[in-house]
């Protein structure tokens, strides 16, 4: 959990100096994001990949949250698309970035919702209300 | 709809890439176009991708034949519609890509197979029912209508064929596979979803009309007669 929060410092901290330290390089919006992106994938992404949180906690009892779980809220992506290809003998398997340990993906849907949502706004703004 | 990640053998995998790309190609080609005709392309391009991106990673529970099961709108009718089938298939493919590699929704090797369903296929069946639609002099709102329906049942008729495929070589008939599956899509969830998509499409395109039917008169949606507002 401290290393946890030591990491999204280390991010954010990052994040921030990149703001100051490229802006004096003029980048253009697409070399913005994949730097954005890099950052992601390079800070946060490394333990998720090497299963640095599967070995720390490897003597307790953990809960694990799997894609078979069926229930009232099972999509269909799951329960249908999954036992389709399971049947014919190309069953799922965890994804190459699984970011669907503990509240990670909660963490990765809310800065999601926050970046898509502010999209919309902006552009539906400058777009629908903004006059000329 | 989203394959998820090891269902595709590598054949197919090489296939739906191959398929894909030329589509992205052209659409890249298309935003570059269009941006220097009109200069509110890129802003309207930004909204519908983030529009696309949430549309289909949104879990909608609907209340079906076999008890509750969520599903997703796919969005690329409402794109194709107002941006043109091969840029829906750019902001498809953009959003299909984030949601694999963050959001542990679909997956690397099978986003070849996912541009082809709700990228594709999505966003031309949407797009020629939202013209066949117009040709049969109906209202905004129900060409909109029949664009979002169309292009969320062709895409999970896509996602069916890329699944029934997969009995080839292996004694199965694909024809029985894939209405087997599409079937199923339709009993369980999408049957519903397809016509909320619609009405969502169909009010989006009447909201676009009332507020800057400038924007529908430069991409072409509607005739010169209607007034014209300054974008």
């Amino acid at each position: 959990m401290i290393q946890n929060l030591f990491r999204y410092k280390i991010f954010i901290s990052l994040f921030s100096l990149s703001g100051l330290t490229l802006r004096p390089l003029r980048l253009c919006g697409g070399q913005s994001f994949f730097l954005f992106v890099a950052f992601i994938i390079l800070v946060l992404f490394p333990p998720v990949l090497s299963g640095e949180e599967n070995i720390e906690k490897k003597d307790i009892p953990v809960v694990t949250q799997t894609n078979n779980e069926e229930g009232a809220w099972t999509g269909i992506d799951v329960s249908i698309v999954g036992k389709y290809a399971e049947k014919y003998g190309h069953p799922p398997r965890d994804p190459y970035i699984n970011t669907d340990q503990g509240d990670l993906l909660l963490f990765v849907f809310t800065v999601a919702g926050v970046v898509g949502g502010f999209i919309m706004g902006f552009n539906v703004r400058k777009i629908f209300y903004e006059k000329e | 709809m989203h394959i998820t990640e090891g269902i595709l053998p590598p054949k197919w995998v090489i296939t739906w890439f191959a398929v894909a790309m030329p589509f992205v190609g052209i659409g890249i080609y298309h935003v570059k176009r269009k941006k220097r005709q009109m200069p509110v392309y890129l802003p309207l391009v930004g909204t519908l991708g983030a529009a696309v991106f949430v549309f289909s990673c949104f879990p909608i529970p609907v209340i079906a034949l076999n008890g509750m099961a969520t599903s997703h709108p796919c969005g690329t009718g409402m794109s194709a519609v107002l941006l043109g089938p091969f840029v829906s298939v750019l902001v498809a493919a953009i959003a299909l890509l984030i949601q694999a590699l963050f959001l542990a929704h679909g997956g690397l090797t099978t986003l070849g197979g996912n541009i082809f369903s709700m990228g594709i296929l999505g966003s031309f069946s949407g797009y020629f029912a939202f013209k066949i639609a117009q040709r049969c002099r109906l209202s905004l709102f129900w060409c909109g209508f029949l664009a979002g329906m169309v292009s969320d049942l062709f895409t999970y008729l896509g996602t069916s064929i890329e699944l029934g495929l997969l009995v080839i070589g292996k004694g199965g008939s694909f024809m029985k596979a894939t209405a087997e599956i599409f079937g199923v899509f339709m009993m369980t969830s999408q049957g519903v979803l397809c016509i909320v998509e619609g009405i969502v499409v169909g009010f989006i395109l009447v909201f676009v009309y009332k507020r800057k039917p400038g924007i529908l008169l430069h991409l072409g949606l509607i005739k010169d007669d209607t007034k014209l507002v300054q974008i």
